[in-house]
């Protein structure tokens, strides 16, 4: 354990007691900060056991803990309520358990994806799950924020691939629940409980999962108007053209692995897998449903190479496109409907435009989840719209992001859904609603948390409604 | 007639109120159906059947039933197999069965919103002429409903592929044991919170009262074909299993059915199997048509390096329809046999089907008894059904033991109790077997936030605290 110049923080000897000291480091604002809350100590379990004492220790001095796995996503949820210790789940990266002939696997929290994907690829399978924030991101932490990726059009959410769960209680405890075989209904599936919790109920430490044969083959196909980069103000026409051509794919029998919107310039990307038979005439069928819906000529079906293109699709979810691309101020999600997905995002872009903030777009067309990033310069030079004139003025900057956020909360109100901000400055975090609308059943979940945390050491503050 | 203790005639009369008197039943012929469900060892008459007619009955059921704490269980077509439903001594059965319109078909979104008393088939019937279905397809789908699908998490033949319920449900409205209604998810996806749907699916009526449901349409697959493997060897089979599995196949359904299976199921429905078959493999490939002769054929080798003696596939949609409603309804056709049978629902890792089914006929020869399996093989999924007759005592503890025994081998070779079935009042012994007191406890926190008093379906799931639970004993002899 190394020891800040000058100051001998208290719970650093209890905890390297508890947990050994080379174990135990003081926190490095720049890396270890929460939304700017710079935690007391850093603490990285060598195993299981260690872990469970490290909460009990924790549990029973009040201190408040932020799990972390691959910390690709520790800007998701509310600013901290308070912060001490920053759980790193990093040494628990093993794999438990592998039966390939079972398709499943067994794996430790801490286990970085791609490092599991390399080890079911060598049997052929792979854990179907495409993170945007790429396979940095750890196991325990895809779970616990409840992460998914294009892929869930073809193979689900990762919460359908999950078979059991470890979990250590914010009292240390330990406890099971489901197993290794692929159906059980013994007991609550307390796994899905702890699925996007945000480990606000307990520290995800191993999971089982259901693994998928790797296909032999893939496909894309991109479909834009025009065959290219159509002019951003063609945008709106574009996307509700793309969302009938949506419709029709997904009434089609060949269904497609990942169906995304995204841009500008707005394009649908349409992913299939399968034999290279099925593939081959997957990517027909999606080319003739483009011609057929583009009556006009208006859209083009463009067969792409697969590993690029679902590579560019990521990247438009991870840090934007066009003049957003890595520089998004501000990113936030909205679930609504599938089939209102693409006007949504029309609308969006309107309200961005006119409010002067650049705005990207990906979107599961799927599922209907769209993820937009929200641009914090001004659009042209030529027209220095309002965010750029707000660039001075943080405050009224914050307003402009507020009432659009709020807008949009408001449409996804209107049809069935809600909102998330999923990244933004902490102080403009703080003004915004991070989770959306509260759900009805929120008294539930308190009192879930109650029974769970009572003494709310566990990312307090940072769930929805608080929790 | 007189209602019991502890449903005076103040209450009853208060019921009567709600839902009308013509839906309040009560006496012993009135309610003899609700005394027990597809689980025949045990029964319990309710003190009433109470069948409201809406969500808003049925919370104002609950309240007055609360109010009173008089104990109630929810109950869909009562096909549990594993006394999810048996009421226990002076509850109130509600019954869920009036509630069964499908309210809404969106085929855009693919995605029903359905009452608890919609029968499981009647989604894919009204999806069908547009090209969807509902995938889980358990057995009884013909007379289960969907709220008891979402009780116990239902499974069925084409989960293999398609998944089980939970993954198939977005949301539900849910009658709280105090009354209090609730949405929990809703008609989109990943909505923000605790996923509570998830939570609730499998519960077996101890979180509350399931009142509406979103579930998921599928789109159709373009074909299938279905193959019929038939083999000298139930170990043949079993290996054949754990061979396309490994092979990464996912076919839509791989079942398998023993001679006494093939016995019963032959003689009822004629569907031409061959006696003398030792076992016989359903295996269904579905998808797209250019794919499928690729896929049946990859099976179709595996099946024959385990030397499997004969390969039919069903050439038209009757001869199909005829082989899956021969495993479906397989279970009603073992009534031929025996008197009675208790199915069995024990899950082990599918590479250990060989050795378990291996040990299933040696549990069977240890007791005297007669095993019949059944089951989803490529879940790893088995259904020994014991065969019994119910008038012999002695027989009735064999089996009771033997069905122990069984369930205990699928726990040490690290599977499960139940695959589909749920734990009921059946299997709250062995929970104690397969997880920790720890375990139990967190799953306890559960109940007690949704169900403090416990009022709603008591008895199910959870060992009671301290002490081993009895083994179940019939105290009645179960019907034929």
């Amino acid at each position: 354990m190394t020891e800040a110049a000058g100051q001998i923080d208290p719970i650093w000897q209890p905890l390297a007691a508890v947990a050994g000291p080379d174990h135990v480091r003081p926190a490095n604002p720049a890396r270890d900060a929460v939304d700017g809350v710079v935690p007391r100590a850093v603490v990285a379990p060598p195993d299981e056991e260690t872990l469970a004492c490290v909460l009990a220790y924790c549990h029973n001095h009040r201190l408040a803990v932020a799990p972390r796995g691959g910390g690709t996503q520790m800007r998701l949820g509310n600013v901290p309520e308070r912060l001490d210790v920053v759980l790193d789940l990093g040494r628990l990266s093993g794999i438990v358990h592998y039966e390939p002939a079972d398709l499943t696997v067994t794996v430790q929290a801490g286990m970085r994806l791609d490092d599991l994907q390399a080890e079911l690829a060598r049997h052929g399978q792979f854990l179907p799950i495409d993170p945007p924030g790429g396979g940095r991101a750890t196991i325990g932490g895809l779970l616990a924020t409840g992460t998914s990726g294009p892929l869930r059009a073809g193979f689900g959410h990762l919460r359908d691939r999950l078979l059991g769960m470890r979990v250590v209680r914010a009292d240390g405890t330990v406890v099971r629940s489901g197993g290794r075989v692929v159906k059980n209904v013994a007991g609550y599936d307390m796994g899905r409980l702890h699925t996007g919790a945000l480990g606000t109920l307990g520290v995800i430490v191993e999971a089982t999962f259901k693994v998928q044969p790797l296909p032999a083959a893939w496909g894309a196909v991109a479909i834009a108007p025009g065959g290219g980069a159509g002019p951003r103000a063609g945008d709106a026409t574009a996307l509700l053209a793309l969302e009938e051509v949506v419709a029709a794919l997904l009434d089609a029998p060949a269904q497609p692995v990942l169906a995304e919107i995204i841009g500008p310039p707005a394009r649908l990307v349409v992913g299939f897998a399968g034999t290279k038979n099925e593939v081959d005439y997957a990517v027909q069928q999606a080319c003739r449903i483009a011609d057929k819906s583009a009556g006009t000529g208006r859209l083009a079906a463009t067969p792409l190479p697969w590993a690029e293109t679902h590579a560019q699709v990521l990247s438009v979810h991870r840090e934007g496109a066009g003049p957003v691309k890595g520089r998004g101020a501000l990113v936030c999600r909205l679930h609504v409907p599938s089939d209102r997905a693409a006007a949504l995002i029309a609308e969006a872009a309107a309200e961005a435009a006119a409010a002067g903030v650049d705005l990207a777009y990906a979107a599961h067309a799927a599922a209907g989840i769209i993820r937009l990033h929200l641009g914090a310069e001004a659009p042209g030079r030529e027209a220095p719209g309002r965010a750029a004139r707000a660039a001075a003025q943080p405050d009224a900057a914050a307003a402009v992001y507020r009432s659009l956020i709020l807008s949009w909360l408001a449409r996804c109100r209107d049809l069935g859904g809600n909102l998330v901000v999923e990244r933004a400055p902490a102080a403009l975090k703080r003004e915004l609603p991070v989770w959306g609308d509260p759900p009805a059943s929120l008294f539930l979940m308190r009192a879930l948390k109650e029974k769970f945390d009572p003494h709310r050491i566990l990312n307090p503050g940072r769930y929805v409604g608080g929790i | 007639m007189r209602p019991r203790a502890g449903l005076d005639g103040r209450v009853l009369a208060r019921l009567a109120e709600i839902v009308g008197p013509e839906h309040v039943l009560v006496g012993n012929s009135a309610t003899l159906v609700y005394e027990c469900d597809g689980f025949t060892l045990e029964r319990q008459a309710p003190a009433a059947a109470v069948l409201p007619g809406s969500a808003a009955e049925v919370a104002q059921v609950v309240r007055v039933l609360h109010a009173a704490g008089i104990p109630f269980v929810p109950r869909g077509a009562g096909t549990s197999l594993s006394g999810t439903t048996i009421p226990p001594h002076d509850a109130v059965i509600i019954s869920l069965a009036r509630m069964n319109r499908i309210l809404h078909l969106d085929f855009r979104n693919r995605r029903a919103v359905v009452e608890p008393g919609v029968v499981n088939a009647w989604i894919s019937r009204e999806a069908a002429p547009r090209g969807y279905l509902y995938a889980p397809d358990p057995s009884s789908q013909a007379a289960c409903t969907i709220g008891g699908n979402v009780g116990t998490n239902a499974g069925g033949p084409h989960t293999l592929k398609y998944g089980v319920t939970v993954n198939h449900i977005l949301g539900v409205e849910l009658v709280l044991p105090d009354g209090q209604v609730v949405e929990l998810g809703g008609p989109v996806e990943d909505l923000p919170g605790y996923d509570l749907v998830g939570l609730v699916t499998g519960s077996e009526g101890t979180l509350g009262i399931v009142t509406k449901i979103v579930v998921r349409l599928v789109r159709e697959p373009e074909g299938c074909r279905t193959l019929l493997a038939v083999f000298d060897s139930v170990d043949d089979a079993t290996r054949t299993v754990s061979g396309i599995i490994e092979q990464g196949i996912i076919p839509a359904a791989l079942e398998m059915m023993d001679n006494l299976v093939i016995q019963a199921v032959e003689e009822a429905f004629g569907f031409g199997f061959p006696l003398d078959a030792a076992a016989v493999l359903i295996i269904e490939v579905d998808g797209l048509e250019v794919g499928l002769d690729e896929q049946a054929e990859a099976c179709a080798a595996i099946c024959r390096a385990n030397r499997a003696r004969e390969l039919r596939t069903a050439a038209t949609e009757e001869e199909r329809r005829l082989l899956w409603m021969s495993r479906k309804k397989a279970f009603g056709a073992l009534g031929r046999l025996a008197p009675s049978y208790v199915t069995q629902d024990g899950v082990v890792p599918r590479t250990r089907l060989p050795e378990m089914l291996a040990l299933t006929a040696e549990i069977g020869r240890k007791y005297g008894l007669r095993i019949a399996n059944v089951f989803h093989a490529g879940d790893g999924n088995i259904h020994p059904i014991l065969l019994y007759d119910e008038r012999n005592p002695d027989e009735v503890r064999r089996v009771i033991q033997a069905s122990d025994e069984i369930l205990s081998a699928c726990i040490d070779m690290g599977g499960s109790i139940t695959g589909e079935h749920g734990v009921g009042i059946e299997k709250v012994s062995h929970m104690r077997r397969m997880f920790s007191e720890a375990d139990l406890a967190a799953m306890l926190d559960v109940r007690a936030v949704f169900n403090p008093r416990g009022l709603c379906n008591p008895g199910k799931i959870f060992p009671s605290p301290g002490g081993c639970v009895e083994v179940q004993r019939p105290r009645r002899p179960a019907p034929a």
